[in-house]
């Protein structure tokens, strides 16, 4: 039987895998002209990139279009994981991302959404499942923030690139507020959200 | 390979991740032109973004082997709100894709139909020297972690079809990415897929490309009707292709 292996460690798997890259065509300059064929010839063995990856320029940008390529590709990475969202959930997650990337009402001292953490967004979006869909702002770092708010119950989460998730809760339990906070990678975040009754917030009444 | 309606894009989690038509010209249009396309086409792609050093690798029949026939050219990328709708216009080349939701083959060649006749009434003949199409899909196979184990490990072969064949002596990998050039002889057509392993979206996942791309470069149709025609026969032959490279545990998942 011939397996893979998921080594999460392995630094060279990036996102962008190499499989995208055409290192051959910066050799191929260098080669004589017979060699250069059959460079070409290899260059037609890469994957080329898709129209929805190809990388748009990006220099002397205004503030609209600086806010537009963070939200424009946060959309992207949703897309990825459309066909384990439902159509209401895409909706609200689109319309959150636009209001709070509002031109009209940016600071400029504020970052936009930061593609690493709306990835983790998403991957705990999927293992968490919640029925109510979050609040959504963002962090001074452009990192996404989650919370749900119930009464006085308050559960919020900053998620951060490398798939953590850094998360505080405030709930009365037994007629005493406690609060916790914890910073873990989502596969430990169900674990450490479950003394704080995660269908509390996650649940439709 | 027989051709089907099948089920390859009415499963209720579709795994394609981009559907594209790519038309190649023979001559570059001026900037001018290109203009006009996107001041018709912007009430339907609100969005603009400039591509540079977009590469158009084009083969053709009798070209001198020794001159890699790559260049690199400014293109306009034109978007949706919701990015899942993207052009891409550039002096030789128009590609139309589509991101999940994946809304069906029908609303897929009706809104090409659409943009192409637009770019036909700006643009009038230009003779294509490629027609493709490609259908990107990612299967994410869902893994048992193992308990106090750093790595887990996926037997791929129970999903998918294509794969590298490797001695027990370098097993298990890290990753793999392969690609196998045919001829598809129903459609005169080539035929490209790329098979790799890509980092998974989902935790817990491990997630494989399987990246069909249809291409007729040897007389190409002209006529708007014969395009449509070989679209839909290449969209045939494509579906099955893409039932062969994958399991029944795989369409039991995304079913």
């Amino acid at each position: 039987m011939t397996d893979i292996i998921l080594n999460r460690k392995n630094p060279w798997r990036s996102e962008t895998a190499s499989i995208w890259s055409s290192p051959v065509e910066s050799i191929a300059s260098a080669m004589p002209s017979e060699m250069a064929g059959f460079a070409a010839r290899i260059n037609q063995l890469q994957m080329e990139p898709s129209p929805a990856t190809l990388p748009v320029t990006a220099n002397a940008q205004t503030t609209a279009e600086r806010l537009f390529d963070a939200t424009a590709s946060a959309k992207i990475l949703a897309s990825r994981v459309a066909m384990y969202l439902t159509e209401d959930q895409r909706r609200k997650i689109f319309r959150q991302l636009d209001s709070i990337h509002d031109v009209n009402e940016w600071d400029e001292d504020d970052k936009p959404i930061r593609k690493t953490s709306f990835a983790t967004f998403l991957k705990a979006l999927l293992v968490l499942s919640p029925q109510r869909h979050p609040g959504m702002a963002l962090s001074q770092e452009g990192n996404l923030i989650a919370a749900w708010i119930i009464g006085v119950d308050r559960l919020t989460m900053e998620f951060l690139p490398g798939d953590r998730v850094r998360w505080v809760v405030s709930m009365t339990i037994s007629g005493e507020k406690e609060r916790a906070t914890g910073d873990v990678t989502i596969s430990r975040l169900g674990e450490c959200l479950m003394p704080y009754r995660p269908e509390h917030w996650f649940t439709r009444g | 390979m027989p051709a089907t309606e099948s089920l390859a894009e009415n499963y209720s989690r579709a795994p394609i991740i981009e559907a594209v038509i790519g038309i190649n010209f023979a001559s570059a249009l001026d900037e001018e032109k290109i203009r006009a396309a996107i001041t018709k086409l912007k009430r339907h792609y609100p969005h603009i973004q400039t591509i540079k050093n977009l590469r158009v690798s084009i083969r053709l029949d009798g070209a001198d082997p020794s001159s890699p026939d790559v260049e690199p050219i400014v293109g306009y990328k034109l978007s949706t709100d919701d990015q899942t709708q993207v052009i891409v216009l550039s002096p030789v080349l128009f590609t139309f894709s589509q991101l999940p939701p994946y809304p069906g083959w029908e609303h897929f060649i009706q809104r090409f139909e659409r943009d192409w006749n637009v770019l036909k009434r700006i643009w009038g003949f230009r003779e294509i020297v490629r027609i493709g199409v490609r259908y990107i899909n990612r299967i994410d196979i869902p893994i048992m972690e193992q308990r106090g184990q750093a790595e887990s490990v996926v037997a791929y072969e129970n999903y998918i079809n294509i794969y590298p064949k490797i001695p027990e002596s370098v097993e298990p990998l890290d990753a793999f990415s392969l690609q196998t050039q045919s001829y598809l002889r129903d459609v005169d057509c080539n035929l490209k897929v790329n098979s790799a392993s890509v980092l998974s979206p989902l935790l817990n996942h491990a997630s494989f490309l399987i990246d069909l791309d249809i291409s007729r470069e040897r007389t190409p149709p002209q006529k708007d009707e014969d395009i449509v025609a070989l679209l839909h026969a290449i969209r045939l032959q494509k579906n099955a292709i893409f039932e062969s490279c994958i399991s029944d545990q795989t369409r039991a998942m995304i079913r």
